[in-house]
């Protein structure tokens, strides 16, 4: 049946990069871990598998656009659907950055604070589960405006406990008196690039969250 | 002037009141559809256009006969007299041909059309409906004068509680049907909810145009039908005609401007506007009652505002509905009333 077959092919679209999303982030935590790991050869052979992914996330918001430019859904719904896209990719990308941060800047995490990095890293990469929640319960005929705030509430329950193990290392850190500020800049720095991507992800999820309430009369 | 020319005359004069009607109420029927741009102004109004040339032929004769012959009394059979109210003394030397003077019909028509075409150049919202009612009553009183016999005093008072009724009645449909649609939207993924309100309109669209033809073709053509009363389904396809042709010719500024008082609501809103107002106007169409597209959609506009609370109601609007209550009957009936006192002055 031809009826609603460009908006069929956006919800095939859109679910396609949305596993190509969960892939490039899972990749780059798993890179990030293995550097947190002490495996640096290792996370630098994901990197380039992670790039690939963020440039395939690409392509398809482009078909995605395409698609939509061509007519599919009303030009209200239209934008919505391309914002929500373009939120999405600030995830992947923030993935990528933080990916290449430590391949290429290799900082130096001290054992004492191993730990507390591999934390925060799997939590905020980690997030990308309960957000894919969210998105295909947005683009999936069967998922309802509920759940969506469900998976949206739970992103922001994970993005609030980022923010705080964010904190207490930061803290930790700049309390050390046996870490120069230089290194301490650079460790905040490797904090904040893993913090990002749980940032990004709140975003994007609390933006399909707004699109699906203004659907509710 | 000969028969012939007569004739054209007054189909021309018919034409040129569907043609006002379809192009101030386009934006009644598909503003919402083209605002929201659902489809393209162009295939809304071919849309609107078959739609309202069936409403039109298939059930525009109820309204038809009312505004043709149910509201002047011109011959006997009309006036059901008994000894005790016997028919008008004078309904001869009025009314010698048994219905109305071809130039009264032409004045009810001209009268009508003009005060429209002058009331949308002005931008103040009267009812085509009102306009035709009070253009006929303004002939009547320029035949008969101030008689009260000459009318059907009960046609015109259930016409005039029409007009009252028919907003509120929209409002509340509206009303009933927004909370309804509040509660499926929450049981439905938004992107289906989004398509299939997309499909709602546009079958609201078309049943709003579907009654406007069934309501609005007798106000066009109506007085025609008390000179050619045998050719009420020509009569009704030509003012279905003129209706679509309004609409697609002069039909997209007033839809740009109406469908932006519209759209504002969400689609949803929109949809559950226009249906109910198509099922108000529909339903005083199958009772023969001439009302109001126009106020039909703003009473069901304020029916869906009204889910939102009472402060989310215009109070302009209401006055707006009121204002058009009084002054489109009453200002079309005077026109028609001086247009036909001075036609026959020159012609005396």
């Amino acid at each position: 049946m031809k009826i609603f077959k460009k908006e069929k092919d956006v919800v095939g679209l859109a679910l396609g990069y949305l596993d190509v999303v969960d892939q490039c982030v899972r990749t780059a935590g798993q890179a990030v871990i293995l550097y947190l790991n002490g495996d640096r050869p290792g996370a630098a052979a994901l990197q380039p598998k992670v790039s690939e992914l963020e440039s395939q996330a690409d392509e398809i918001r482009r078909c995605i656009g395409d698609k939509l430019y061509s007519g599919a859904y009303l030009p209200l719904m239209r934008g919505d659907i391309y914002s929500i896209i373009d939120s999405l990719d600030h995830v992947p990308n923030a993935a990528e950055a933080c990916c290449n941060f430590f391949t290429s800047q290799t900082p130096d995490i001290p054992d004492d604070f191993v730990a507390a990095y591999l934390e925060t890293s799997r939590a905020s990469f980690g997030i990308i589960t309960e957000l894919s929640e969210v998105v295909t319960s947005f683009f999936k005929p069967k998922g309802k405006i509920d759940a969506i705030r469900e998976h949206a509430k739970g992103v922001g329950t994970q993005e609030s406990a980022v923010d705080g193990m964010e904190w207490e290392t930061t803290v930790r850190i700049f309390e050390c008196p046996t870490i120069d500020l230089a290194h301490k800049i650079h460790l905040k720095t490797a904090l904040d690039r893993i913090g990002h991507i749980s940032d990004r992800a709140e975003d994007a999820a609390e933006y399909i969250e707004l699109v699906a309430m203004k659907s509710i009369l | 002037m000969t028969p012939l020319m007569m004739t054209i005359v007054l189909l021309v004069a018919g034409f040129y009141v569907g043609w006002n009607i379809g192009a101030n109420d386009a934006a009644n029927c598909i503003g919402t559809m083209v605002g929201a741009r659902v489809l393209s102004f162009r295939k809304a109004a071919l849309l609107m256009g078959v739609f309202v040339i069936l409403g039109g032929v298939l059930q525009g004769h109820h309204v038809m006969k009312t505004v043709g012959s149910g509201i002047i009394i011109t011959s006997e059979d009309q006036t059901q007299a008994t000894p005790e109210k016997p028919a008008p003394v004078r309904l001869h030397d009025h009314f010698p041909d048994g219905r109305l003077p071809d130039i009264a019909i032409l004045v009810a028509l001209i009268s009508a059309g003009l005060f429209v075409t002058l009331a949308t150049f002005t931008k103040v919202p009267v009812s085509t409906s009102q306009a035709i009612v009070g253009g006929v009553t303004g002939v009547g009183l320029g035949i008969v004068g101030l008689d009260a016999d000459y009318f059907r005093v009960s046609v015109l008072m259930k016409i005039v509680s029409a007009w009252v009724i028919s907003p509120a009645l929209c409002a509340v449909l509206a009303f009933a049907l927004y909370r309804l649609l509040g509660n499926v939207a929450r049981q439905m993924n938004p992107l289906i909810w989004s398509r299939t309100l997309s499909v709602l309109v546009i079958v609201a669209a078309a049943y709003v145009s579907f009654s406007l033809g069934a309501n609005d073709v007798g106000n066009a053509i109506g007085p025609l039908l008390s000179k050619y009363p045998t050719h009420g389904p020509w009569l009704a396809l030509m003012g279905g005609v003129a209706m679509a042709t309004g609409a697609l010719t002069f039909g997209q500024r007033v839809t740009d401007t109406v469908g932006k008082n519209i759209t504002p609501l969400d689609l949803g809103g929109a949809f559950a506007a226009q249906l109910s107002a198509g099922v108000g106007v529909h339903l005083f169409s199958l009772l023969g009652i001439p009302v109001s597209t126009s106020q039909a959609i703003v009473g069901a506009v304020i029916g869906v505002g009204l889910t939102k609370g009472a402060q989310a109601v215009s109070g302009k609007k209401i006055s707006m509905i009121v204002a058009g209550w009084v002054f489109s009957p009453v200002l079309a009936a005077l026109y028609a009333y001086l247009t036909y006192q001075g036609i026959l002055t020159l012609l005396n």
